[in-house]
């Protein structure tokens, strides 16, 4: 996947090891002994600080400010509840392995999360985000990563869509473990405007940070049932495997920023828990999109299925 | 997600059959053009008829196989030059393939860059006529863009322009018959320039960049692409009414609704290679180009069309399938090389399928009817860190990585011989280094965010160039004279206002010697390669490799009936192999490389067979700069 810092050596299936737990504490500047921190949200949140939190309670608030338009609760509540549902497909998705022709399986665990985010879209909910978040510098996805451990609610709600204990920890730990990738995704505001280029468009045409992890995210996982089926001969049922974990990051992911923007429209979250969840549920759908390119739609010869016999 | 057509609109008031730029026509002796019929099913059947070549590849389904049957391997050597043209300056890549229409004399059509067509007796090689289309906004006078070819059917010839159009001339005059202005509309907009083309499509023409599409004519449609990708253009690709140039349909090569936000309107997955089609189900395989900026974080998803191939249905442009050899392409791996069709037995039935090499250096065939995946071959070039992403602002500890931008294989046409079931391929095998910057859109100006360093040279070696030990027949060039005096004029006046730029691309160089003198272990020290593959099996036949002294072979290859692979390189040779072995026969050097793509045809009127060698281009700074046109012949 990348030169230098492989994050392939560091990236969770959904069991944190030994080895990665030590990374992710060490880049958090917490050395570990001879033993090492259990392997849930808990016991890392038991080697790690919150940290200061400065500037995220600013942030939340000028992303509620920075709304166009009014968030609808109800709307969310509903599809989040449906989005629920696509979770508890991923074993058949799984048992199916690669889909038949036509087949719209993994297209159907995007429906809900599609409307959620054409609404976001809509109340301008990521251009007011990426105005107010910073990039992801090392800063920021330190920050960010200290909050989330210790944001009380962040079990719980994982776990209303079947993350276990284990996953929950990775999708946190690989927030750290693979910085250097998410600090290529650059918000828009890192490009210059129109005005400062003749005759010419930039930061116009680049869609807001945060939209960009989300619908990414929706797009890959639309496109799975042609790519797997088109691309059957080279596909192996661990790429299957694989892949399956990083759309239930990324799924997981969306479903932590729908959470967010439904309490917000509920008026239950606190504004630091908001740019938090905001910040890490992104970082882990752009996560999920950079390991789901490595794991199944990027084919080296090594991993691709045998060539097998061609009948004729 | 549907992958659905995604057509354009077609604005009626845009100004589509309005010429941004000036024809120019130099008529000789046009009387020697025999008046022959060319139907639809003439280029239907050019493949089984020994005395043509009317279509790109010879047949629809892009074989460039010729039943001409005169020359085999036992004679093939006997082989002699007919004659030999250098067609003007300033010395150009051909890239393409030129057309034979049969007759007394036959006539070859020819085209070179920028924006050239010649009609020449294909006996003697003289000049009949030639169409000088000067494009609205000028080209590179240093690199010139390349030319692919015309397209011809009943008394007409077509060829694609610089300004993204089509010119439709008299096949035995050059007098220009309509002009499709395919700029005249741009994602939808009505161009309001005082040329008639929309300003996003506007800059200057040059190799690498802008090319010609060697329009395909089928079922009265004429189709061709577009250009552009590193000038941040969303692709298109256009069918045409064959009787007066008006649009019938355009494919937008980046649908809005499967990219995020606006990334689309610069997505890239322009169409500027040859295609090929199906005629049994009335396809036509699109080869679809990279999409931008290289660097991929601000697109995220597949990035559909890009980095592959798509079919459409010749009638509609209705979408049918597609595939891609690089989603979310990083690399520049886009997908020039056009497919070939054939039809095999498979699972009892039989199939029809389509191949072709990528950048990325396998032989992808999928099924014809779905696309779906048959094959990916065994690997004909080196890979090494496949896919490994380019770090960003950090060339010097960016990985060494195969293939490289060019491939794989870049334009470079296959061929195809149908008994022995081999596909030939050429192919580029050097380690590149990719590292990726920040880039904004600006209309008419690059639109890539990458830089990269080739490694094409062993360090410590002395670079002792590999000359063929053949003399170039100088005896039997015929230079052609061309009004280009000011022309070169121009050229080095831009010479002396680029000075500068020389001084800072020298610096430049110093800073990254250090860089090219690591050493790539895994390379084969090998420059590129020549390749047999089964392309239903994707078995490796054989494989001729060029060391790195050689310039990577260009140009296309060619098959004969008789087991011959005609096939050129950059040491300015055009070589004869035996299509199941590889084993070379027979060479000529031509006096230039041999970027072209070859192609044959038998004359009854003079009992010979002839074999045409476009040379010139793909120039590194060894090789021999040159437009040369050069025949073979033999006779019974």
């Amino acid at each position: 996947m990348a030169y230098g810092t492989d994050p392939r050596e560091r990236y969770s299936y959904g069991e944190v090891s030994d080895d990665e737990r030590r990374e992710f504490l060490k880049a958090l500047g917490v050395i570990a002994g001879g033993t090492i921190a259990g392997a849930t949200l808990y016991d890392l949140r038991a080697e790690v600080s919150s940290g200061t939190a400065s500037g995220l309670a600013e942030m939340g608030q000028g992303i509620r400010d920075g709304l166009t338009g009014s968030l609808d609760a109800t709307l969310l509540s509903n599809q989040l509840g449906a989005l629920t549902a696509s979770f508890e497909q991923l074993p058949e998705l799984e048992a199916m392995g690669v889909p038949e022709a036509g087949s719209e399986a993994y297209q159907s665990l995007t429906g809900p999360a599609w409307e959620i985010n054409e609404h976001l879209a809509d109340v301008g909910f990521f251009a007011s985000a990426e105005q107010t978040l910073p990039s992801f510098t090392p800063e920021h996805i330190e920050t960010t990563t200290r909050q989330l451990l210790h944001l009380d609610a962040l079990p719980a709600t994982l776990a209303e869509v079947g993350f276990a204990e284990q996953e929950q920890a990775a999708l946190v730990t690989n927030i750290v473990n693979a910085r250097e990738q998410l600090s290529w995704w650059m918000p828009t505001t890192a490009y210059p405007p129109a005005e400062a280029v003749d005759d010419g468009v930039v930061r116009e045409y680049v869609a807001p940070l945060h939209q960009r992890a989300a619908e990414g995210s929706l797009l890959w996982i639309d496109g799975l049932d042609h790519y797997l089926w088109t691309n059957e001969v080279l596909v192996t049922s661990e790429m299957i495997d694989r892949g399956l974990w990083d759309i239930k990051s990324m799924l997981g992911g969306y479903y932590l920023m729908g959470a967010a923007a439904r309490d917000l429209a509920e008026g239950t979250i606190a504004d630091e828990h908001l740019s938090t969840l905001i910040s890490g549920s992104s970082a882990i759908m752009i996560i999920g999109q950079e390991f789901l390119l490595d794991d199944v739609i990027r084919i080296t010869d090594d991993k691709r299925a045998p060539a097998g016999v061609i009948s004729q | 997600m549907t992958f659905e057509s995604h057509l354009e609109e077609l604005p009626e008031d845009a100004p589509w059959h309005e010429m941004p730029g000036e024809s120019q026509l130099e008529q000789y002796d046009t009387d020697q053009i025999p008046e022959v019929d060319i139907t639809e099913s003439d280029i239907r059947e050019s493949g089984q008829n020994p005395e043509n070549w009317l279509v790109f590849g010879n047949n629809y389904e892009g074989h460039r196989h010729t039943t001409a049957d005169l020359i085999t391997p036992e004679n093939v050597d006997q082989l002699e030059f007919e004659y030999v043209l250098e067609l003007g300056a300033p010395e150009n890549d051909f890239q393409g393939s030129p057309l034979v229409v049969q007759g007394d004399p036959p006539i070859i059509y020819q085209t070179i860059g920028p924006d050239r067509l010649y009609a020449i007796n294909g006996r003697t090689g003289e000049i009949l006529w030639r169409n000088i289309y000067e494009n609205a906004d000028g080209t590179s006078a240093e690199t010139p863009p390349a030319e692919r070819g015309p397209a011809v059917v009943g008394d007409m010839i077509y060829k694609s322009t610089l300004d993204l159009g089509v010119l439709a001339m008299d096949r035995y005059t050059g007098e220009p018959e309509w002009y499709y202005n395919g700029a005249a509309a741009y994602r939808g907009e009505v161009a309001d320039t005082d040329v008639g083309m929309h300003e996003e499509l506007r800059w200057e023409r040059s190799r690498g960049t802008t090319s010609s599409f060697p329009p395909m004519i089928c079922d009265g449609i004429l189709m061709k692409g577009s250009f552009g990708g590193e000038f941040g253009v969303s692709g298109f690709f256009d069918g045409i009414n064959i009787e007066d140039g008006s649009p019938e349909w355009r494919v937008n090569m980046t649908p809005e609704h499967e990219w995020v936000g606006d990334s689309w309107m610069h997505g890239g997955g322009t169409a500027w290679a040859a295609s090929s089609l199906d005629p049994e189900s009335g396809t036509i395989i699109i080869p679809s180009a990279n999409p931008g900026p290289w660097y991929g974080t601000v697109r995220p998803g597949y990035n559909p069309y890009t980095a592959g191939k798509v079919a459409v249905d010749i009638q509609t442009g209705e979408y049918e399938w597609h595939y891609q050899d690089a989603p979310h392409d990083w690399w520049d791996y886009d997908s020039p090389s056009p497919a070939l069709v054939f039809e095999e037995e498979h699972d009892g039935e039989p199939t029809r399928f389509a191949a072709w090499p990528g950048k990325t250096g396998w032989v992808y065939t999928v099924n014809m009817e779905t696309g779906q995946l048959h094959q990916r071959s065994e690997e004909y070039v080196q890979h090494y860190n496949m896919w490994s992403l380019p770090p960003y602002e950090d060339l010097e500890d960016a990985p060494w990585i195969m293939p490289e931008l060019r491939g794989g294989t870049n334009p470079q046409t296959s061929s195809f011989d149908p008994v022995s079931r081999t596909m030939v391929v050429k192919g580029v095998n050097h380690p590149m280094k990719f590292s990726w910057f920040e880039v904004e859109y600006e209309p008419g100006e690059f639109y890539i965010g990458m830089d990269t360093i080739r490694q094409d040279r062993v360090p410590g070696e002395e670079e002792e160039i590999d000359e063929p030990d053949i003399e170039t027949p100088r005896e039997e060039i015929v230079e052609v004279e061309e009004e280009v005096e000011d022309e070169e004029e121009d050229v080095e006046t831009v010479d002396e206002e680029e000075d500068d730029e020389d001084e800072e691309e020298e610096e430049e160089e110093e800073e990254i010697e250090e860089m090219e003198e690591e050493e790539v272990p895994f390379w084969n020290q090998n420059g590129g390669v020549l390749a047999g593959i089964d392309p239903f099996t994707g078995e490796v036949k054989w494989q001729q490799w060029y060391s790195w002294q050689q310039t990577p072979p260009w140009g296309g290859s060619m098959t004969t009936a008789t087991g011959i692979t005609f096939a050129g390189d950059g040491r300015d040779l055009f070589t004869a192999f035996d299509t199941e072995t590889g084993e070379e026969l027979a060479e000529w050097d031509v006096g230039a490389a041999v970027s072209g793509a070859p192609i044959s045809w038998y004359d009854p009127g003079e009992e010979k067979q002839y074999v045409a060698a476009p040379a010139g281009g793909e120039r590194e700074d060894w090789t021999e700069p040159g437009n040369r046109f050069a025949v073979l012949s033999l006779e019974r």
